[in-house]
């Protein structure tokens, strides 16, 4: 039988959509460039400033900071819940139900008025002398009240991921990491925590990006990160607009490094998913 | 007696699957269990490397108790570490290979002596000489999606020898395999068998068995119904229940 040419079917329903987003698009651009209340010079003026220089750095310290506490302590808690130790296991419910179930916003304040609660630091324990006896004001500055109210709540949503991760793994792979005799611990470290990565990875990179804006909500600890430093300068310049358009520019930016960063982590880990 | 299994009782949410196996599988010997699906035998083979905990009976292998310790006037369980221990000396092939996706063929069979605290590059020689006795010694770099069924169940063969270990459990090994690459996975068994592994394999592969094994044993019902040689078992068995289940698979 004679070879017949493969035609492309045309879509003149992609071709009309096209047009139609473009001509958005440039409705879009033409009032960013004609309308001059977005003050794009005062967004470049502001764009590389000290003040949102070093609110960015704080927004990025706190972001790594509390994801970094969030992944230690969910990695625990997702342990402790798989455990076949009654007492882990409770402990770690209860944690999980007590973080998820209040506002981030007050266990913020919280953390942050936590001197109003217990004045001074020390543990009590029963029939023992109390241990150290410090200002709460002194221990609990207020980026540690940050930090703690970021990644303590973070820890509780990162340990029902990694749990999700470890038990999307198959059984046959504990078993044959058993019947080899390999360590629980190594077990879990060569042989599931690997595997379980692929289901942990996209859900723990949305948590990042997630966290770089949730930082902002720090501001009501008068915590000046990236959106707290812009919002001092506009309270002063009343130049509202283009001060949240340097702030978004900046989210926009990180927002893309991440995403490219969570694209080499997924291929990583993908090893030998693919024939 | 490599295995000295009596008396082997085991229920899963009160179904009893073993009501009491008595069997032993001599040193240097090759042990073939038959018997229809639901009868037992994998669960038995799995109480032999503790993945299942028996409910009852001892299991010994080399004259070791397996998971269990005398204790005052019972048994207890013993520590994790030491189950692990005992397992290295135990080699297992599971029905479905259960390789490890993320490691090559090299990787998943050091993994194991690495484990147990070999040196790496010890352990990377004899793997190698390990897949070359498996006929794999080219593919060492492959991940277990590049490589076809029977591939896959002789790394795994080779991922268990690795652990040098004085016994070989066998799970099925050819129940996933398409039938045209059963017979690589029974040549690298037939090897392992000539050279003196003492091995206990549950199998359907009657000719297998036939050909290899020093003993048949025939599970029903949770129970060794009977077990011998196998021209006796599979040609003239005492019992109809096994007269009917060789003519059916056979």
């Amino acid at each position: 039988m004679e070879e017949l040419p493969i035609i492309r079917r045309r879509r003149p329903g992609q071709w009309i959509l096209t047009f139609l987003v473009l001509l958005l698009a440039g409705a879009l651009v033409q009032s960013l460039i004609t309308n001059p209340r977005f003050g794009w010079d005062t967004v470049g003026a502001w764009l590389f400033s000290r003040t949102v220089m070093s609110g960015l750095l704080t927004t990025l310290e706190l972001t790594a900071a509390a994801m970094a506490i969030g992944l230690v302590l969910g990695v625990a808690l997702a342990l402790m819940r798989l455990s076949d130790n009654t007492v882990a296991r409770t402990v770690s419910w209860a944690y999980i139900w007590l973080f998820r179930g209040t506002p981030l916003l007050v266990q913020l304040l919280f953390w942050g008025f936590i001197s109003a609660l217990y004045p001074t630091l020390s543990l009590h324990l029963p029939f023992l002398p109390p241990i150290g006896d410090v200002p709460a004001n002194t221990v609990i500055t207020t980026f540690a009240a940050a930090l703690l109210g970021l990644g303590l709540n973070e820890a509780a949503y990162l340990a029902e991921i990694i749990r999700a991760g470890i038990v999307s793994v198959d059984h046959g792979q504990t078993e044959a990491a058993e019947a080899l005799g390999l360590s629980r611990a190594r077990t879990l470290r060569r042989i599931i925590l690997p595997q379980a990565m692929r289901v942990i990875i996209p859900p723990v990179g949305n948590e990042t990006i997630s966290m770089l804006k949730t930082t902002s909500l720090v501001s009501v600890l008068a915590y000046t990160e990236l959106l707290y430093s812009v919002q001092i300068v506009y309270s002063k310049t009343y130049q509202t607009i283009p001060l949240l358009i340097v702030a978004s520019i900046w989210y926009l930016a990180v927002t893309t490094l991440l995403n490219i960063g969570q694209h080499y982590l997924e291929r990583h880990f993908a090893k030998g998913s693919h024939r | 007696m490599m295995v000295q299994a009596t008396g082997v009782r085991k229920a899963f949410a009160g179904q009893e699957v073993l009501r009491g196996v008595d069997l032993s599988v001599p040193r240097a010997t090759v042990t073939c269990v038959i018997g229809p699906s639901g009868s037992g035998k994998s669960t038995f083979l799995r109480c032999v490397n503790h993945l299942e905990r028996p409910d009852g009976g001892r299991i010994l292998v080399d004259g070791e108790p397996i998971g269990y310790e005398p204790y005052g006037r019972g048994l207890r369980e013993l520590r994790r570490r030491d189950v692990a221990r005992q397992r290295r000396q135990i080699g297992m092939v599971f029905q479905r290979f259960h390789l490890f996706p993320h490691l090559t063929a090299l990787g998943n069979i050091v993994e194991g002596p690495v484990g147990a605290g070999r040196p790496r590059a010890e352990a990377t020689d004899e793997a190698m000489a390990l897949l070359d006795r498996v006929g794999l010694a080219d593919r060492r770099d492959a991940y277990p999606a590049q490589l076809s069924g029977g591939q896959q169940q002789r790394v795994a063969i080779a991922r268990a020898l690795a652990m040098r270990p004085k016994l070989m459990l066998f799970d099925e090994p050819t129940s996933a395999l398409d039938p045209e690459l059963v017979g690589e996975v029974l040549d690298v068994m037939r090897g392992l068998a000539a050279d003196g592994m003492t091995m206990l394999v549950v199998t359907h592969e009657l000719a297998f068995a036939r050909e290899v094994a020093d003993e048949v044993v025939f599970f029903d019902e949770g129970r060794v119904l009977e077990s011998g040689p196998p021209e006796r078992i599979l040609t003239a068995p005492d019992h109809p229940r096994t007269r009917d289940f060789v003519k059916r698979v056979l």
